[in-house]
């Protein structure tokens, strides 16, 4: 594994029981990416974000985060990494201040200020007595992005964050991510099924489908690729692979 | 070591940040003093001492391991982790770089830590209110007797909270696994009438056992037998339940 590479998966394969899942899925994101992992809805992001965090274990493969395997060293390989799956999770029946203070507690190192600091940076400071349970969903994704962030992590894995946002909010996620990734040196993991969401914020991008990887690249590369937009390159590669496999020789029957 | 203690604590200030909890440790607060005038009332309508001042922390033990500290613990344990399960907030400790073994060691401490700070208020409760009752000789006694009695009854609690984390890994919601708890327990101290021979095997049976201590002859034998028999049975069902716990998947 290249000193560089901040997460590295291998072969990574999980079947859920109505047979959907992902199949094969190798990549690696690189200290400094912006990496978009980008696909239709139900292709596969969120299962591949699950297993890398430990919520689900694979059927086989490997993940690799800072070199250690998350499923024997969970601990290291999560100490650096903020997590936001699909929608923030919160107590409901707590404040905002105080759902963030129960995650700063297992990080030693943060400065008391710091819960303050990331509240103000989400724009959730006036509203910070307040029980999660009166939030809006706008309000509890900002405490989702400001609970990932909270320990000053090196690698940040975000699943659809601007899922739920207005569109004033999902600017202010992008402009977040943006000065994140140029100012304290964030590595991202970000999925998204916008793929102009992808264009506007990261440097690579996988392309998921159906639980494959069908292409990863530099954005630049594949907007090269393309010759237009990589919407219509992704469409063009969900047309290849629907072709390839309709040419694909059908199996060989035993009678 | 750290990481299990702040993850302990964390459970713990979630657990004193619901409604139900203050609810439960209120009510262990006020039931000495509840029963008082119905005790008192007995008294002076009988003109006999129905419980004397020494005898009534037992008195009140017995209610608080039958009824008030199970339910305490069935909906303290349901919520901590069906419930955390079902409303996917578990997400928010599973994905801090804390192993799952501690998170679960942490949430079992927090219950334990719960059952410890009941009986505590349970025994200071009930002892303040058997001063308003008849003195009878051997106060002092009583009370030290009471302090041991509430003490020992822990372990019984203890063992009954590991076979409800035990039961809510199988729910993905609190109020099923509370109800199932409810009914699991019920069931068990209603075998234990209607087929006593059974009584051994079950560690419900054993919730008034601090009986024994405070009784005049303890046999060392029979409560070493009782002691192994639910340190044995909270391990087991401890390790189950993390068995079931470190396999979900979220």
């Amino acid at each position: 594994m290249n000193k560089d590479t901040v997460l590295d998966i291998q072969g990574l394969s999980k079947t859920y029981k109505n047979n959907r899942g992902i199949d094969n899925i190798t990549l690696q994101v690189r200290r400094g990416d912006v990496y978009g992992f980008f696909g239709p809805n139900g292709a596969g992001k969120t299962t591949v974000m699950k297993i890398v965090t430990g919520l689900v274990k694979a059927d086989r493969g490997s993940v690799r985060v800072f070199g250690y395997d998350v499923n024997e060293h969970y601990e290291e390989a999560m100490k650096d990494v903020g997590v936001l799956i699909e929608k923030a999770e919160a107590f409901e029946y707590m404040s905002g201040r105080k759902n963030l203070e129960l995650a700063a507690r297992l990080y030693p190192h943060l400065p008391n200020t710091r819960v303050d600091e990331v509240l103000d940076l989400v724009g959730l400071s006036a509203n910070k007595k307040e029980k999660v349970g009166h939030y809006s969903l706008g309000m509890k994704q900002r405490l989702g992005i400001a609970s990932a962030i909270l320990s000053k992590p090196q690698l940040l894995i975000l699943d659809e964050p601007t899922n739920g946002l207005d569109i004033e909010g999902m600017v202010e996620i992008r402009e977040l991510i943006r000065r994140l990734a140029v100012e304290e040196q964030i590595t991202f993991f970000v999925s998204s099924h916008l793929i102009t969401e992808m264009e506007m914020i990261c440097n690579r991008i996988g392309i998921i489908h159906n639980g494959r990887l069908i292409r990863e690249g530099d954005i630049g590369e594949l907007l090269q690729e393309s010759g237009q937009s990589l919407e219509t390159y992704f469409v063009q590669q969900i047309r290849a692979e629907r072709e390839a496999a309709n040419h694909e020789p059908a199996p060989i029957q035993y009678h | 070591m750290s990481l299990l203690l702040s993850s302990t604590i964390n459970e713990w200030v979630k657990m004193s940040a619901r409604k139900k909890t203050i609810f439960f440790l209120g009510l262990i607060a006020i039931i000495p003093f509840l029963g008082l005038p119905v005790v008192l009332r007995l008294q002076n309508g009988l003109g006999i001492t129905a419980v004397a001042g020494a005898h009534y922390p037992i008195n009140i033990l017995n209610m608080l391991t039958l009824f008030v500290l199970p339910l305490m613990i069935f909906m303290s344990v349901s919520d901590m982790f069906s419930g955390e399960f079902g409303d996917r907030t578990i997400r928010s400790v599973l994905l801090r770089p804390v192993g799952r073994f501690k998170i679960f060691t942490a949430k079992v401490l927090a219950a334990f830590g719960l059952i410890a700070a009941g009986l505590m208020l349970g025994w200071l409760s009930s002892t303040i209110a058997s001063f308003f009752l008849p003195a009878s000789e051997g106060m002092a006694g009583g009370i030290a007797n009471s302090a041991l009695a509430y003490a020992v009854a822990a372990l019984p609690m203890f063992a009954l909270c590991t076979v409800a984390v035990f039961i809510a890994q199988f729910f993905k919601n609190a109020s099923g696994a509370l109800a199932i708890c409810i009914l699991v327990y019920a069931a068990a101290k209603l075998i234990t009438f209607v087929f006593p021979e059974y009584t051994v095997f079950s560690p419900t049976a054993y919730t008034d056992w601090y009986e024994i201590w405070i009784g005049s002859a303890v046999s060392a034998g029979k409560l070493m037998t009782i002691f192994s028999f639910l340190t044995g049975c909270a391990i087991v069902f401890y390790t189950s339940g993390y068995y079931l716990f470190d396999k979900k998947e979220v």
